[in-house]
Parts: C-alpha cells; sequence; structure tokens
C-alpha cells in the first residue's frame, strides 16, 4: 500500500507571501519591465542637467515608463496563465489570493519609482536648483505621486487583465490613462478656478506646473499636493479592490464591494480637499 | 512493396538545439493506415510535421506523393492532396464548428460556394458533428473540439492523411466511429497516425514504427511486433522480479512483461501494449489497477 | 469583404476606439489641430493591424496549399479598416482646421499601421502563432513614449511633428512604410523554403534539400555535409 504523505493546509497569509514574491520575480524580470527601466536611467542622464523649478512634474518620465508600460506589464501577467484557467482554478489558492499576489508585485516598480523620485530630489537639492514657489513638503507629495503612479498603473493592468479577456485591453487601457491625463492636464491652459483645479486633479497623474518657453514665467497651479496624493493612493487602492472583486465569491465579494465603496467615498473626499484649496496660480 | 509510395523520406534529420529529434530517418509509406508509436519526444510530431511540409528538416530528402516540394507550385500541389491534424491546435475567436471548417476549406481552394459547403457537411457528418455544426467551438467540449480539428483534415478525401494523437478526449463510442472513418480512408489513401493509444494502432493500423528519441526501433507489420512478445507475457499473483513491467489488473491477477515467462507460468496473450513496453525496455514496475 | 480567421471584435473594436478619439479631436478642435489626441488615437488603430495576422489554427493553416504569402495579402485587407478610420479622421480634420497638414498624417498613419502589421509579420516568421498582443504592445507602447518624450537632440527628424519639420518627418515614415512592407513580403515567405545555413536561427524551419543529383524529382541523398553549395547548385 502506498504510503500518501499528509501535507497540511498552509496558512493563507504564507501562500499569499510566497505567491506574491513569484509574482515579483516575474514582473521584475518582464521585459517590458526591464525596457522601461533602462529608457528611465538613460532619461535620467538627460534631465539631471536640466532641472529647473518646474522640476517636480519631471516625475512624468517614471509615470510613464514604469507607470503606463506597467499596465501592459501587469495585464500581462494577470493573463499569462489564462490557457491554464482549470487547472488553477482548482488549485486551493483562489483567485483573490491569486491576485491579491499580483497586486503585491505592483510594488516592484513602486520600489524603482520611489528610489527615482528620491534621486530627483536629491538631484536637485544637490545643484542648487532654483528656489520656487513650490514649498518642500508640497514638492515632495507631488514627487510621490509620480511613485504612486508607478504602481497604480501596474494596477490597472492588473485589473483590466481580471475583468476583461479582450486581447490588447492592456494596450487600450494604457491609452485611455494616456489620454485621461492629457485631456485633465489642458485645464493648465484654462483660466484659474476651482473647476480647472478639479479637471486636472481628478486624473490619476496630475501636473502642477505650466510648462511655458523661456520667455513666459513659470507657475505652479492650485489645489493641494497632499490630498491629491492621498487621492491617488485611494485609487490604487481601488483598482486592486475591483480587481478583487472580480474573483470573489459570496460573502466575500460583498465585503469586497464594500471597501470599494469606502474606498470610493474616502478618494472623492480626498479630491475635494484638494480642490478646496486656493486655485490661485503662484509664480515660481 | 509494389504499390506506389506516397511517402518517402531518406535520411531525414532534425536537431533542436543540437538535440536531434530525429536522427537519420528512412522511412516510406504507401496506401494504408501505418501507426507511429513512441515515448513521449521520440520524434513523432516532428515527422508528421516535416510528412505535412509544415516543418523542414535539417538534412535528408522527402518526396511526397511522387513529388519533392521544392518550389511553391510543387508545395501547393503536394498540400492539395494531404490532410493533417496537428497535435496541438487552438480556433479563431467565435467561429462555427461548420464556420472553421469552411473557412479551412477556402483555404483549400475549395472556391465554389455550393460544393464546399457539402464537403464541409459531409465531413462534419463523418465526425459526428451534423448536429453542432451552427454552435460556436468555444461551447463545444474537448472531444468535439478534436473532431471539428479532425474534420478540416478530412476535407477533399486527402490522399495523404496525417493524424497527431486523433483520439485524444474523444469518448470510445466515438473513438469507434472514427475508426470506420479512418479504415475506409486507409483503402485508397496513405494515412499515417501518430498515438498513444496501442489499442488503436493495433485495431486500424497494418504496419506499425516505433520510433524512440528520434530513431526508428521497429518497422514491420502489427502481427510482427506483437509476435516479439510471445511467451514473455505471463498472469501470476503477484508482481515477478524479472518481469519488465508488471502490474495488477482488474482481476486482481498481475500481468507481467518480461524476457520469458517464468517455469510454470500462466500465460497470456500478448498485446501490441507488451510488445511495445518490451521493445523499449521499460524496466519500470508499476502497480495500478487496470481499468 | 472581411477575410475569413480575421479577429473581428479585437481588429473592430480597437478600430472604433480609434475612430471614437479621433471624432473627439475633431468636434473640440479649435483653432489648430490638436495633434497630441489625434496621435493617441492612431495607437489603437496601428494595435488594430498587429492583431490583423493572429490565427491560433496556424498548425494546421501552415498546411494548406493557399501559400502564406497569398493568405497574408488576404488578410492585409484587414489593415483597410483601421487606415480608412485614421484617413476618414484626418480629412475630417482638414476641413475643420484648414491648417492641418493632412498630407504627412496620412502618410504617419499609413507608417504606423504598416510598422505594426511588420512587427507581427516578423513575429509569425519566428514561429508566433497570434503575434497580435506582443506587435500590439510594442508598436503602441512605442508611440505613447514617442507622444509624450522628446527624441535626443541628435535624431535627425520628428518622428511626430507639430509646426515644422514636416517634410522630413514624411520622408521618415514613407521610408518606415515602404520598409515594412518589404518585411512583411518577405516574412509572409512559407517556412518551407531554401535559405542557405548559417543565416538564419536554429528554430525557424528551413528546407535544406539535400541534393547531390541535380536531375529533377530525384530522391537525393544523404550527406554529412550541408552547405550552401547545394542551394547555388539549385538555381
Amino acid at each position: 500500500m502506498t504510503a500518501v504523505v499528509e501535507r497540511r493546509a498552509a496558512p493563507a497569509q504564507a501562500t499569499l507571501r510566497t505567491l506574491a514574491w513569484v509574482e515579483a520575480r516575474r514582473y521584475a524580470r518582464h521585459p517590458v519591465f526591464l525596457l522601461g527601466a533602462g529608457l528611465l536611467v538613460w532619461s535620467s542622464v538627460a534631465i539631471s542637467d536640466d532641472l529647473d523649478a518646474t522640476f517636480p512634474d519631471f516625475k512624468v518620465a517614471v509615470g510613464f515608463l514604469v507607470g503606463v508600460f506597467g499596465v501592459l506589464v501587469g495585464y500581462q501577467l494577470t493573463r499569462s496563465l489564462s490557457r491554464s484557467t482549470d487547472a488553477v482554478t482548482a488549485a486551493p489558492a483562489d483567485g483573490v489570493l491569486r491576485t491579491a499576489a499580483l497586486c503585491l508585485a505592483c510594488l516592484v516598480p513602486g520600489a524603482l519609482g520611489l528610489a527615482w523620485v528620491g534621486w530627483l530630489y536629491a538631484t536637485a537639492v544637490l545643484t542648487s536648483t532654483p528656489d520656487s514657489a513650490i514649498g518642500t513638503g508640497d514638492r515632495i507629495a507631488i514627487l510621490l505621486a509620480g511613485a504612486v503612479a508607478t504602481v497604480g498603473g501596474p494596477l490597472v493592468g492588473v485589473m483590466v487583465g481580471r475583468w476583461t479577456r479582450f486581447p490588447g485591453a492592456g494596450l487600450v487601457a494604457a491609452v485611455l490613462l494616456v489620454l485621461w491625463t492629457g485631456f485633465s492636464s489642458s485645464a493648465l491652459e484654462q483660466r484659474a478656478s476651482h473647476l480647472t483645479d478639479l479637471a486636472r486633479l481628478q486624473a490619476p497623474f496630475a501636473f502642477w506646473t505650466s510648462s511655458g518657453d523661456a520667455h513666459a514665467t513659470n507657475w505652479v497651479a492650485g489645489g493641494s499636493p497632499w490630498w491629491h496624493l492621498a487621492y491617488v493612493v485611494l485609487l490604487c487602492g481601488l483598482a486592486a479592490t475591483a480587481a478583487m472583486v472580480h474573483e470573489a465569491t459570496g460573502g466575500r465579494r460583498t465585503r469586497l464591494w464594500r471597501v470599494l465603496a469606502v474606498l470610493g467615498v474616502l478618494a472623492l473626499g480626498c479630491l475635494a480637499l484638494a480642490v478646496a484649496g486656493d486655485p490661485t496660480r503662484v509664480p515660481l | 512493396m509494389t504499390a506506389a509510395l506516397t511517402v518517402s523520406l531518406t535520411g531525414v534529420t532534425k536537431r533542436y538545439r543540437g538535440t536531434p529529434a530525429l536522427d537519420s530517418v528512412d522511412l516510406s509509406f504507401g496506401a494504408g493506415i501505418t501507426g507511429l508509436l513512441g515515448p513521449n519526444g521520440a520524434g513523432k510530431t516532428t515527422f508528421l510535421r516535416i510528412v505535412a511540409t509544415v516543418l523542414a528538416p535539417d538534412a535528408g530528402d522527402v518526396r511526397l506523393l511522387g513529388r519533392v516540394p521544392e518550389t511553391a507550385d510543387r508545395l501547393a500541389e503536394v498540400r492539395r492532396r494531404l490532410g493533417y491534424l496537428p497535435q496541438e491546435m487552438g480556433f479563431p475567436r467565435g467561429f462555427t464548428a461548420f464556420g472553421f471548417v469552411d473557412y479551412m476549406a477556402v483555404l483549400k481552394e475549395w472556391t465554389a460556394h455550393a460544393a464546399r459547403h457539402a464537403e464541409v457537411r459531409r465531413v462534419l457528418d463523418l465526425v459526428d458533428l451534423g448536429n453542432v455544426t451552427t454552435k460556436r467551438i468555444s461551447a463545444l467540449s474537448g472531444g468535439q473540439r478534436r473532431r471539428v480539428a479532425l474534420a478540416q483534415a478530412l476535407l477533399g478525401e486527402p490522399d495523404l492523411l496525417l493524424l497527431d494523437e486523433p483520439t485524444t478526449g474523444v469518448d470510445p463510442e466515438q473513438r469507434v466511429t472514427l475508426r470506420q472513418v479512418l479504415s475506409r480512408a486507409g483503402e485508397r489513401s496513405t494515412v499515417l497516425l501518430s498515438t498513444h493509444q496501442t489499442e488503436d494502432v493495433a485495431a486500424l493500423c497494418d504496419r506499425v514504427v516505433v520510433l524512440d528519441a528520434g530513431r526508428v526501433r521497429f518497422d514491420g507489420p502489427v502481427t510482427d511486433l506483437v509476435a516479439t512478445a510471445a511467451g514473455r507475457v505471463w498472469l501470476a499473483d503477484a508482481p515477478h522480479p524479472a518481469a519488465r513491467a508488471s502490474w495488477r489488473t482488474g482481476t486482481g491477477r498481475h500481468r507481467n512483461v518480461g524476457e520469458a515467462a517464468p517455469p510454470g507460468a500462466e500465460p497470456a496473450e500478448p498485446t501490441l501494449e507488451d510488445a511495445y513496453l518490451l521493445l523499449l525496455g521499460d524496466r519500470a514496475r508499476t502497480t495500478a489497477v487496470a481499468a | 469583404m472581411i477575410p475569413q480567421g480575421l479577429d473581428r471584435a479585437v481588429v473592430g473594436g480597437t478600430s472604433a476606439l480609434g475612430a471614437v478619439i479621433l471624432t473627439a479631436c475633431v468636434v473640440l478642435a479649435g483653432d489648430h489641430p490638436p495633434l497630441l489626441f489625434l496621435r493617441l488615437g492612431l495607437v489603437p488603430l496601428a494595435a488594430a493591424a498587429a492583431f490583423v495576422l493572429d490565427d491560433p489554427a496556424a498548425p494546421a493553416v501552415d498546411a494548406v496549399p493557399r501559400t502564406r504569402r497569398r493568405r497574408t495579402a488576404d488578410r492585409t485587407v484587414g489593415v483597410a479598416l483601421p487606415l480608412g478610420v485614421w484617413a476618414t479622421g484626418v480629412g475630417a480634420l482638414e476641413l475643420r482646421v484648414p491648417a492641418t497638414a493632412a498630407a504627412g498624417l496620412l502618410v504617419e498613419g499609413a507608417g504606423a499601421l504598416a510598422v505594426g502589421l511588420a512587427l507581427a509579420a516578423l513575429l509569425r516568421w519566428a514561429g508566433r502563432a497570434e503575434p497580435g498582443e506582443i506587435a500590439a504592445s510594442a508598436v503602441g507602447g512605442t508611440m505613447l513614449a514617442l507622444l509624450v518624450f522628446d527624441l535626443p537632440s541628435w535624431w535627425p527628424a520628428p518622428v511626430f511633428p507639430g509646426d515644422d519639420g514636416w517634410a522630413a518627418s514624411t520622408a521618415l515614415w514613407g521610408g518606415l512604410t515602404l520598409t515594412a512592407a518589404v518585411l512583411v513580403a518577405l516574412t509572409s515567405a512559407d517556412a518551407w523554403r531554401r535559405i542557405p545555413v548559417g543565416r538564419r536561427p536554429a528554430h525557424v524551419p528551413w528546407p535544406s534539400w539535400r541534393r547531390r543529383d541535380p536531375e529533377p524529382g530525384g530522391g537525393g541523398r544523404p550527406s554529412p555535409d550541408w552547405s550552401r553549395s547545394s542551394w547555388a547548385s539549385r538555381r
């Protein structure tokens, strides 16, 4: 008679940790992530000589090369097991746990994003970038929002990968994100008001300074960078929760919907607070 | 063999990253059904892909249906008379069974609308899918999808029919139907059937080729291969230490396959599977209840 | 006629997204054409072109008499949809905003679609039955990056010009279109074609007919030395 080796069920946390580590390694080795990281390093060399008072908005480099590219990575990692759906679904680690692991793996680009904005800030300080009307605290908040974008993009990719099976959906999501950001940032060309601030800050990625030419005076837009940072962090939470909702069933699904609702309300609250500040544009 | 050779391979070699999937293989086939057996990685699929003109050998000569497909025209001529069922195949999104086989018929140059549709219906009826032609392939079972794939290979009654694992996922009743289809096809076409199901080979094939590590281990009538196991298969109450392979059957007794039956052993009629195991020298001792 | 086997949902869906974006550009255009958003609309159209060659049934389709070149030509008809969307959008924008460099934009769009198609053809030649996802991501990602960031100063011609640089850009996109067309043609050759050993990756199927006997239809004999000479002797 063959002895059957008894195995105790592993605690969910241990499984989540192990799975998250596996997914994180997959993320770190993904060619699109590596390409984005390589381009970021390359562009950083050019950026470092060009810092001026608008330097916090240079976060667009990491936001795009790691965040937007991360939409493609997150989507592909999520869809990569689609051909093994039956085998994967039959495993004890359920869809919510697997999705949570994928979401945790999005901290890999987040770490890169954080390191990069830290580098940018340090470079600005060390190279004596001209003083600007942006306070130190606000500068940090604006930069941190760029780092958050490097997590948010991949989370959007995971969410899209869970909710759609449409080939090319990752790219479509990336295009829509860029479109959203582009439309929102066009509010900078309008007169300063709470409405234009709302139009600008409701996007997951916001610009805070003008991009005028050498003869124009640069300025910083109104609104609160710290509340906007809180808003984009909550958007990340919404994306992760929405991804997990798709995989959840029964009571767990209900709970996740509640979490989604709470996060949504909080996000709207943070957005309102971000817009509530003085909309006046201040010259840099 | 006096009949015209449909397929002739001489010194055919194919390597993947230095490892030979086929190693200087010489084989020829005429009309009839030939089974291709071999362990995983033996080169069966590579062999069929080369004969199907989907993959080119690294060395050697391939002659198909009286032609060396060296030019685009000759290649097209060969492919017009060829039907191929790959081991793994996907289906385009949104197609019905009829729509997909019709699509393949168009690619096989069936341009006349009415004739093409009649042919599509014929092959779908042949594989017993006549009642699900309008069903989306995504809604079909795995066995039904396999039969859709087989149907496209049967289009136009090809002179050369290449089937890689045709009965995977197919239920026993349907397998019998497919055997009938293939045995009729084998009467006038060359059918090469790669499978792990030795019973399909035993039931259908006149000839069997056993590949192992890219080389031909056996090539001859099925009866000759089975005859090599004569006197080497026996039943006992327990697995015999001298047996190459041993397993517990549904009757509770052990079927032993080895070099020679020990004295006093109860001999058993050898099957193709026994002969195959002996040929490949499988020394693994298994204990399982055979269904 | 939409070619059979084309994934209509994907090609149609991404083309529709492009159409929506272009429509918004036309409707919301001011005195100047909204080039950034127009080009954002081009991204899903280039993705649509990249999906045109996807064929999940490729293992069986590769054995049919209709050559790969013919099948590619049939499928290429599917590019007419995203190209038509682009042409219509640019045409409408020019009517709305006369300052639009319509000719340059048309060449630009054709080039982007051609590059998407060529990349898919290259991946298919390398053995991928459904190259669309990767090709679309590569082309789309590159286009997005070029829209967001400026090229280095040493780059000679603008890829997405604004007020000036259209002549150089049009020449660049025209060259890319031609190159892409040649690439599609070359990679659409049937896999069962002779190419001298040593100039192709091991996993790409090449026929390497050994023929010592120059007689047509001869059986040939295996030889230990496969070299280019037999290719030359065949011609």
